[in-house]
């Protein structure tokens, strides 16, 4: 009997709560989708902190945000051309 | 006299943020207020017969802007006498063809003789948008309990905050009480979950808006009705009362029989 009252009362998802999700998830999104200026502002300021220790092209650099289920990561790349001296490990 | 300046806008498109522009600016003249609405959707102008204004306009905003006219000759006045003015928007220029400077001018100007400008924003988050959050001070968002509009809400508070606005306030539309009452609609505490943001007002969807609207005469003027009711509220509130948000209840059985059979019909008061 207790059986058959769950089921009743889980057979039928309120459409509010799907909803509810899938706005939280597109919202989740939309708030990391970081403006072209402020990526470009922020590769900047990457950029110039590591080139304090070696030294980059200029070209073929990226910074973006990746999305993998839950979690979000600031992925950057970054070509290298040389280590400088002074940072070396010889 | 120093007024304050208040943007109503809301991202999505049709969610009634015309209907709750005018009913905000007659709630409060209909408070004693001195009060300007400025129409700012330039080339799809609605303000004018929302309020019942459509044949008395001569002048524009833009007219105003490019100093063909001053401010006054182009403020209409409300039908009901009330302190309560519209510039409307023109109806055949380009969208860009004012600046956020020229606008938030023409308000700090307003300012100084009228307690409450209130701005009526475009749809979208363009440069119509962008003049007219630039010229105010608060803002109130309007969304409406479904999913498109609620993430647009959203990214109209970021977008607000980035213009200097940190706390606008919002107001949900058209609520169904039936259907939030089955779990089929997002009701008020989803949305503030979701946006964290203060609610200013909850407005239930009523045939009353249809029909005011019909008629020219903002519904906030039948104070009989639910929605007029929450727009009488929600102008209390921003005049700085006290009024506790009340959520809409669903029409009892008596009522649903009464409109059903047109007994309350013409209950307009016109006060």
């Amino acid at each position: 009997m207790l059986e058959l009252i769950k089921w009743a009362r889980t057979r039928k998802e309120f459409s509010k709560e799907t909803a509810r999700d899938r706005l939280k998830n597109a919202i989740a999104v939309d708030r990391f989708d970081l403006a072209p200026d402020i990526i470009n502002a922020l590769r900047i300021d990457i950029t110039n902190a590591v080139s304090r220790y070696m030294v980059i092209e200029e070209e073929d650099q990226q910074v973006r945000l990746t999305r993998e289920n839950d979690s979000m990561t600031l992925v950057t790349s970054i070509p290298v051309r040389e280590v400088h001296r002074w940072a070396n490990n010889n | 006299m120093t007024g304050k300046t208040i943007v109503i806008t809301s991202g999505k498109g049709g969610v009634g943020k015309t209907t709750t522009t005018a009913n905000i600016g007659t709630g409060l003249a209909l408070r004693g207020h001195k009060v300007v609405i400025i129409d700012t959707d330039i080339g799809l102008r609605n303000l004018d017969v929302v309020m019942g204004l459509e044949n008395r306009i001569v002048f524009d905003l833009v007219d105003v802007i490019e100093e063909r006219c001053e401010p006054s000759k182009a403020m209409i006045r409300d039908k009901h006498k009330l302190d309560l003015f519209l510039i409307p928007a023109p109806q055949t220029r380009d969208k860009d063809c004012i600046s956020s400077e020229q606008l938030s001018e023409l308000c700090r100007q307003l300012e100084e003789d009228y307690e409450y400008i209130i701005i009526d924003c475009p749809a979208g988050i363009e440069t119509g948008f962008k003049n007219a959050i630039n010229a105010a001070e608060e803002a109130i968002i309007v969304t409406t309990p479904e999913v498109s509009a609620v993430r647009d809400a959203d990214r109209v508070i970021g977008l607000l905050d980035a213009a200097g606005i940190k706390q606008p306030r919002l107001i949900i539309n058209r609520i169904h009480p039936d259907l939030v009452a089955k779990g089929d609609m997002l009701d008020k505490d989803d949305i503030v979950d979701i946006l964290a943001i203060d609610i200013i007002g909850l407005v239930p969807i009523d045939d009353k808006v249809i029909t005011s609207t019909n008629q020219g005469v903002p519904v906030v003027h039948n104070k009989n009705s639910a929605s007029g009711a929450a727009f009488n509220r929600i102008a209390g509130r921003i005049d700085g009362e006290d009024i506790p948000i009340q959520e809409p209840q669903s029409a009892s059985f008596l009522k649903k029989i009464k409109a059903f059979v047109g007994i309350n019909k013409g209950e307009y008061s016109h006060a």
